[in-house]
């Protein structure tokens, strides 16, 4: 029975956008990020740690996949943990802009207000979250990778150097992005 | 000619020296150079005193034209101006006896000295590519985390 929800369609809608699932479309453009950030180390392996581009394919695959995976990952729930925190944010200035557009309709009534202003707020915070995760994750595992690569892993051979630098900063950005920062 | 001593010997050279160690692991310096005598002395066998010691000087065939070279580690090499004495055979069995029995050699005339001049070698840049990639990638999470902690407040 699906009429039995206590929740109205809008409600649903709301509750769907302020929970972790994801929409396709956001989803996407995470594993295309994720993808993208995860085949930038290849070049430097190849141009810097002098790795064959054709006979290490198959390691680049793999690697490539997991950390893919991995980076989509903590996008996702950095974007979730955020996306809480700006709406805070926002909230205020939101409110202001959303009453200033409604402000020569004077009949509006104040549940249709709240509304507008949640919706605001819902998409704003979402479009920041989304962009910052980005940012975020990327930094994180792009040092990382550096650290990696010139520092821990340095004295490995480049196929070793690649596994553990590039495994070992898609996992420290994965784990990092579960951990809810109070 | 036929004479073996060279008087008011007048020396011109050239040279070159090792002047990028990026890939190398020694620096060679080489001196090219003619002896004019004014007696016309020519075909004189010339050792050379240089910043590695002594060595023979090499000569070319028809004798206008000799060479002295040597090489240094990178991190030991000396620059600036290089003294190069040269001696002939009188000269060089004086350096010899002076340095055998432990007096300074510096009392035996040279018959000529060249100045090579080292300019120092490059050997390679200050900072590593790489050291500048790990400053910039934490500067770039520094500001990342630094935002979100201020989101996240």
């Amino acid at each position: 029975m699906v009429k039995s929800s206590k929740f109205t369609k809008e409600e649903e809608l709301l509750l769907e956008d302020f929970s972790r699932n994801i929409s396709k479309k956001t989803s996407l453009m995470f594993y295309l990020n994720a993808f993208i950030a995860s085949t930038i180390p290849i070049w430097l392996y190849i141009r810097i740690h002098m790795m064959e581009l054709i006979s290490s394919s198959p390691l680049f695959v793999i690697m490539t996949a997991a950390s893919t995976y991995l980076l989509a990952f903590a996008y996702k729930n950095s974007k979730f943990v955020l996306k809480h925190k700006v709406a805070q944010k926002v909230e205020e200035s939101v409110t202001k802009a959303v009453l200033k557009q409604l402000g020569d309709k004077k009949k509006t009534v104040k549940s249709e207000k709240d509304e507008r202003v949640l919706w605001k707020k819902n998409e704003v915070a979402d479009s920041e979250a989304t962009t910052f995760a980005l940012f975020y994750n990327n930094a994180m595992f792009l040092m990382l990778v550096v650290l990696g690569s010139f520092l821990v892993f340095r004295t490995l051979s480049p196929s070793y150097n690649y596994f553990f630098s590039i495994i070992g900063a898609a996992g420290v950005t994965a784990l990092f992005s579960t951990s809810t920062s109070k | 000619s036929g004479s073996s001593v060279c008087e008011n010997a007048v020396v011109e050279a050239s040279g070159f020296t090792t002047l990028d160690a990026t890939i190398v692991s020694k620096v060679a310096y080489i001196s090219d150079f003619t002896l004019t005598c004014s007696n016309g002395a020519k075909d004189i066998s010339l050792y050379a005193e240089t910043s590695s010691g002594v060595a023979g000087v090499a000569r070319s065939l028809d004798g206008s034209r000799y060479q002295v070279s040597w090489i240094s580690d990178i991190a030991s090499a000396p620059s600036g101006v290089q003294d190069i004495k040269l001696f002939d055979e009188q000269g060089y069995s004086a350096l010899k006896k002076a340095q055998r029995s432990g007096e300074s050699s510096s009392g035996v005339k040279p018959l000529a000295t060249i100045s090579l001049y080292h300019p120092g070698a490059y050997r390679g840049p200050w900072v590593q590519s790489e050291t500048i990639a790990v400053i910039c990638s934490i500067a770039i999470f520094y500001y990342a985390f630094k935002q979100k902690s201020i989101i996240t407040e």
